[in-house]
């Protein structure tokens, strides 16, 4: 298991975007110190994620979760990404059976995002 | 000597095969604990101080009788001074309502806090105007004593952890006492990692105010301990009203009941005292000087394997200063990512901010690792832990 996260862990990429519109901040309420800021360029004109990159700090399920977020949302629009339900993302991110306890650190990257736009989910 | 294979007969727990270093955050039960509030369920159960009949007698004598037991424990004059809380955390709320402090008047307390210790106090700034003073770390990561004294200066109230929940320092009371003589302040303790792990004399400290709780001692959670001096109990008003607080009640006015009982207004958890008063005399029985001697033992080895292992870690590298934990940080890895990998090797410990985030900031850290011991660990579980970050080093390369 350990292998397998830090191998996931070497294959994250972090950093900031300069071109960005958008920046989000959130930190984890468990107060554990995990932490996320995601830079996003959008295209005004359709509302359209052009690019995106994230910096953070935390487990690496919060950290894993962001990179795939970012990848993820590229080249989306804005709605479609809003529309994705919970569990469906984190089947899709491959974090589906994580215990009840770490769905924060999954989710920390999709609720920010959420957040920001003004969905917030219960 | 203190016979730990003895010990361990007594924790049911360990037969889940886990070795178990988040003490701090709370400690596993005794087979006597659970048993001593299994035998008040089945036998004694009644409300208490309401009723005449026999069980409510038994009752009331027990649950008075775990306050005796618990002042003893901590050399208080009378088990009056003993009174009952949720935890750590509502004694040192209500110790902040009692002290009476108005605008302008002095609270010094330190970097080192947990939240609880800190948080009141901050309140107080905000809605009364008193000023906050925060004692800093010297450069080994203890109190600095010089910043200390200067800030104390015409202080109305000194509060400070006894044992930090993260460095693992322990603080001078004696010598925090005197600076509080010097300038005529209350003393104030959290004693939330003192009081289950160093004998604590609140006589000998000089402490007017102390917390802890029951459930970092081997007793129950849900029962916490505010100590205060028998005048300090006197002056200070109720901050509940109703049931088993008042010795008489008008339609106009009330009459307040003796110390403890106007500050435990409503049914208390009963229960929860009679574990405690279980896990008192499990402790007293081996010895506090001898809990104390085993864990620095243990500590020792840790933190001479840590150190050969090239891991950083905080607070003093004095190890006499130090109490059984340790808290600390592998290079690049998140502190979680070490909790995990320690988990599947059957291994808990703490992870984060360990409620201090004022300490996490002033260290420069958003997080570390903490292994806390207790009476029920060995040599051999500390060595499977030294060997276990020794392979995840490896593995990080
Ligand atoms: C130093 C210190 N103070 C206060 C507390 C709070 O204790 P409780 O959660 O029992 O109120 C803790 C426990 O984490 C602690 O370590």
């Amino acid at each position: 298991m350990i292998e397998k996260i830090l191998k996931m862990l070497k294959s994250i990429k972090k950093g900031k975007l300069p071109s960005a519109n958008a920046i989000i901040e959130k930190h984890n309420s468990e107060h554990c110190g995990d932490w996320v800021r995601l830079y996003l360029k959008i295209d005004e004109k359709n509302n359209r994620i052009e690019n995106a990159s994230f910096e953070g700090d935390g487990c690496y399920l919060c950290m894993v979760s962001s990179d795939k977020f970012i990848k993820m949302i590229k080249g989306k629009d804005i709605k479609e990404i809003l529309s994705l339900d919970e569990d469906e993302y984190l089947k899709k991110i491959g974090f589906k059976d994580i215990s009840f306890q770490r769905r924060g650190c999954a989710l920390l990257s999709l609720r920010a995002f959420k957040e920001y736009f003004g969905e917030r989910d219960a | 000597m203190m016979d730990v294979e003895k010990i361990r007969k007594d924790f049911p727990f360990l037969k889940r095969g886990i070795i178990y270093f988040d003490n701090a955050a709370s400690s596993q039960k005794p087979i006597q604990v659970i048993d001593a509030i299994k035998e008040f369920y089945e036998n004694h159960y009644a409300n208490i101080h309401r009723g005449i009949h026999t069980l409510s007698e038994e009752a009331s004598e027990m649950y008075e009788e775990s306050k005796k037991v618990v002042a003893k424990f901590i050399n208080a004059n009378s088990w009056r001074e003993i009174v009952y809380t949720r935890n750590t955390t509502e004694s040192l709320n209500i110790i902040s309502q009692m002290v009476k402090l108005k605008k302008g008047d002095k609270v010094v307390t330190t970097i080192m806090e947990h939240h609880s210790n800190f948080l009141p106090w901050l309140r107080l700034k905000h809605q009364k105007g008193i000023k906050l003073e925060i004692v800093n770390l010297d450069e080994n990561q203890e109190l600095d004593m010089n910043d200390f004294e200067k800030k104390a200066k015409d202080a109305k109230v000194i509060s400070v952890g006894h044992m930090s929940n993260v460095l693992g320092y322990i603080s001078n009371i004696k010598e925090i006492r005197k600076i509080a003589d010097e300038n005529d302040s209350l003393l104030v303790v959290d004693g939330a990692q003192s009081v289950p792990h160093i004998p604590v004399d609140v006589k000998k400290l000089g402490i007017d105010f102390l917390a802890f709780s029951s459930h970092k001692m081997l007793g129950p959670s849900g029962i916490g301990v505010l100590y205060a001096k028998e005048e300090h109990l006197r002056e200070a008003e109720p901050f509940l009203l109703g049931g088993g607080m008042i010795s008489d009640v008008f339609i106009d006015s009330f009459e307040e009941a003796e110390i403890p009982w106007k500050f435990e207004a409503g049914t208390p958890f009963i229960e929860g005292a009679i574990g405690l008063r279980a896990a008192v005399e499990y402790l007293t029985s081996i010895g506090m000087d001898e809990v104390e001697k085993r864990e620095k033992e243990l500590i020792r080895i840790m933190i001479d394997g840590l150190e050969e292992l090239g891991i950083e870690y905080y607070g003093p590298k004095d190890l006499k200063k130090r109490g059984g934990l340790v808290s600390f940080n592998i290079k690049d890895l998140n502190a979680h990512d070490v909790a995990e990998f320690l988990n599947e090797k059957k291994i808990a410990v703490r992870s984060g901010l360990h409620c201090a985030h004022p300490l996490h900031r002033a260290l420069g850290i958003n997080g570390s690792v903490r292994a806390s011991l207790y009476i029920y660990n060995t040599k051999g579980e500390v060595q499977k832990f030294l060997e276990a970050l020794k392979e995840l080093i490896k593995l990080v390369g």
